[in-house]
């Protein structure tokens, strides 16, 4: 008998790290992800009645994988849904490589298989290590080939959102729906939708090759990094951060990179997450009102993870043009090594937007960058530019737009157009915090009993 | 492999027989990205400008295509293809595409009809 | 004279057709495989598209291909196949098009050539 407290915390372990392995693996077998996602729940399920009776086997995941498979392909040969679902994520059957993991399967822990099952002829089996198999635990294409799918461009984008965090993830459909502050059927319809798609569609379960994976990759590090915004600065509501989804990004972000360690974006895509998040515990003060950057109480900073930019950061810009990413890192983590906000290194924050903005012209990055030049070249000469990002038009509705020209106007005195643009972002803002920080702005630049 | 049905998009003046020399014999060169890519052309077809459609719903017939729309359907081919992927690979360099508009991708759902009409 | 008949599907259509029990799609189905095997003579090729959502588009006017989920025009009505027919001239196409039991909208357009 082993703890059961001890086994919840191995599987919540497995959770975390094995999830999206053993969910690739078993895709491939059911060739359904309703099927497959059904067989690794249960193989989760398994385990806490399995564990705490036979013990934690060595390599969990290796255990949870196999259980899964092992029940996807007793359905499949039950159900014959092989017959049906043949079409559904076919790829060449030489390349597939049988993980089973020798070592782990020695003959008590098998013994607590939740499902006996009869083993096919060639097919391990329970407790007959398999020799001559290979016996990786890790076998990193799977993931990668679930990430593609999930983050494939034919799909809307809130259904990539939705299927990586719970494909790749394993978030419950419920919680993605709170997350996204959904009823749990829209949510489950939505997902249903973009499974059914994939289907019918044909949407194929690989890495794309050479020539589509800059594109695709661009995809991805786009999904993860919206599910990363939109938990650091929920887009409406009454907490500023979604801590889950934010730990979900990161968490996603670290798989791309042990999955794809020579991509320099995608060591860019972790940094940039990491300096931005290492500003979390001090963004709002205790009643959760925001803070500006200046304001943040720079020692609260999370070092470690700030360093550890530093060094993804130093690597992404050697060896060629730096991307986006790398690019957007190297500017965060500028503004959070500087010892104090007035000794931030503007000039080069404004060269490496100068960089970013060839690369990417984007009006965000074009605002964003009015921001570090009001520093080098004064509010007069950020405020044109402002101005002139307004009169493109492609910011309407865009609430930092009014806030960042209402800051320059406040600094040039002009203290009646900068009431003006206040009222314009808080009109545009959705989130309570970045609205209470917009309103209380507004309040300093007013004054007298008209303007409570 | 899949079938799919390849919608062309473009704008509702946009005709075909005025293409000129060069862009119809892009047209003609545009099986050889459908094999490229893995695909087979199974039937193809350009329309005649919008202008010459004839609506019916219900017992309403009416001159003009059925959906008033800036950019009408004209032409659509149904090609074999390994998955989605190659599919928007062979969509997207369809020269018909390259006059603005663009392309729709659809599996095609049950019986493609493949009897050549025998009236002639 | 060929033509290409487009079909067009309506989104109360689609939504009766999904609530239809299992027989009355099994007639629904042979009331067109009756229509087509009148017209058998005059039918060529032709395809029934699945469903709108699970379309893909790719639009090409701008300096990047941009894909989108879904089709080209969101709309109540959706093109949901083609077939192409050989008949004498416009008016037979319309006494075929009214005796149609599928779709609620039939288009009608002369194609510009056979490419295959």
């Amino acid at each position: 008998m082993t703890d059961p407290s001890d086994v919840r915390t191995a599987v919540a372990d497995a959770h975390r790290r094995g999830w999206a392995l053993a969910l690739a693996a078993t895709a491939r077998v059911a060739r359904d992800l309703d099927l497959a996602e059904e067989c690794v729940q249960e193989a989760y399920a398994a385990a806490l009645v399995s564990w705490v009776r036979d013990g934690i086997p060595k390599t969990p995941v290796a255990w949870l994988t196999t259980i899964a498979k092992r029940r996807a392909m007793d359905a499949v040969r039950r159900e014959q849904v092989f017959r049906s679902k043949l079409p559904l994520l076919v790829e060449s059957e030489a390349m597939e490589p049988e993980e089973f993991a020798p070592e782990e399967f020695a003959a008590n822990e098998m013994a607590g298989e939740p499902a006996p099952h009869q083993p096919a002829a060639g097919e391990p089996a329970a407790g007959e290590p398999a020799l001559g198999e290979p016996g990786d635990d890790v076998v990193p294409d799977e993931r990668l080939r679930l990430i593609f799918l999930c983050c494939h461009p034919a799909l809307a984008q809130d259904a990539q959102m939705a299927l990586t965090l719970r494909l790749v993830c394993g978030v419950s459909t419920r919680d993605i729906a709170r997350t996204f502050l959904l009823s749990e059927p829209t949510m489950a319809a939505r997902m249903t939708r973009a499974k059914k798609k994939i289907t019918a569609a044909r949407i194929p379960y690989r890495v794309p090759g050479a020539a589509e994976l800059p594109d695709r990759l661009s995809a991805v590090l786009g999904v993860i990094h919206l599910l990363f915004t939109t938990g650091h600065t929920a887009p409406s509501g009454a907490a500023l951060v979604r801590s889950d989804l934010v730990d979900q990004a990161l968490h996603l972000a670290r798989m791309l990179r042990e999955l794809m360690p020579d991509e320099r974006e995608v060591w860019g895509l972790l940094a940039l997450l990491l300096v931005t998040d290492a500003r979390r515990a001090t963004r709002v003060d205790t009643q959760g009102r925001l803070l500006r950057l200046e304001e943040q109480d720079r020692s609260r900073w999370d070092r470690a993870a700030i360093a550890e930019a530093h060094d993804l950061i130093v690597d992404g810009l050697r060896g060629g043009r730096p991307g986006r990413y790398v690019l957007q890192a190297a500017i965060a983590s500028l503004y959070a090594e500087a010892p104090a906000y007035e000794q931030t290194d503007w000039p080069q924050i404004l060269t490496l937007y100068d960089e970013l903005l060839r690369i990417w012209p984007s009006p965000v990055v074009a605002l964003n960058r009015t921001v570090a030049m009001a520093r080098v070249h004064g509010p007069m000469r950020a405020l044109a530019e402002v101005e002139e990002l307004e009169r493109a038009g492609q910011l309407a509705g865009y609430h930092y737009l009014p806030a960042v020209k209402a800051d320059l106007l406040r600094r040039l005195g002009r203290t009646n157009d900068a009431a003006l643009a206040y009222r314009q972002a808080l009109e545009l803002a959705q989130n309570d915090a970045e609205r209470d920080f917009l309103a209380a702005r507004l309040a300093e630049r007013l004054a007298g009993p008209d303007h409570p | 492999m899949a079938q799919y049905a390849i919608l062309i998009f473009a704008n509702a003046s946009h005709d075909h027989a005025a293409l000129s020399p060069e862009d119809r014999a892009a047209h003609d060169r545009h099986g050889e990205a459908v094999e490229k890519f893995g695909g087979t052309m199974l039937t193809a077809f350009a329309l005649q400008p919008a202008a010459t459609a004839t609506s019916i719903r219900g017992d309403v017939v009416t001159d003009g295509p059925f959906i008033d729309a800036k950019e009408v359907v004209a032409g659509f081919y149904v090609i074999e293809a390994p998955d989605l992927d190659a599919a928007m690979e062979i969509a997207r360099r369809n020269p018909a595409t390259q006059q603005g508009g663009g392309v729709e991708v659809r599996p095609v759902d049950s019986g493609f009809v493949g009897v050549p009409p025998t009236a002639g | 004279m060929k033509y290409v008949l487009m079909f067009v599907e309506t989104e109360e259509f689609a939504e009766r057709f999904r609530t239809m029990s299992p027989a009355e799609r099994g007639q629904a189905f042979a009331r067109v495989d009756r229509w087509l095997a009148e017209y058998a003579d005059k039918i060529g090729n032709g395809a029934k598209l699945a469903s709108p959502e699970t379309a893909t588009t790719v639009r090409l006017d701008g300096a990047e291909p941009i894909i989108t989920d879904g089709p080209f025009v969101e709309g109540k009505e959706i093109v949901s196949g083609f077939l192409e027919i050989e008949v004498a001239d416009l008016d037979e196409a319309l006494r075929m098009v009214r005796d149609w039991p599928g779709c609620p909208i039939v288009e009608i357009r002369p194609p510009e050539a056979m490419e295959r």
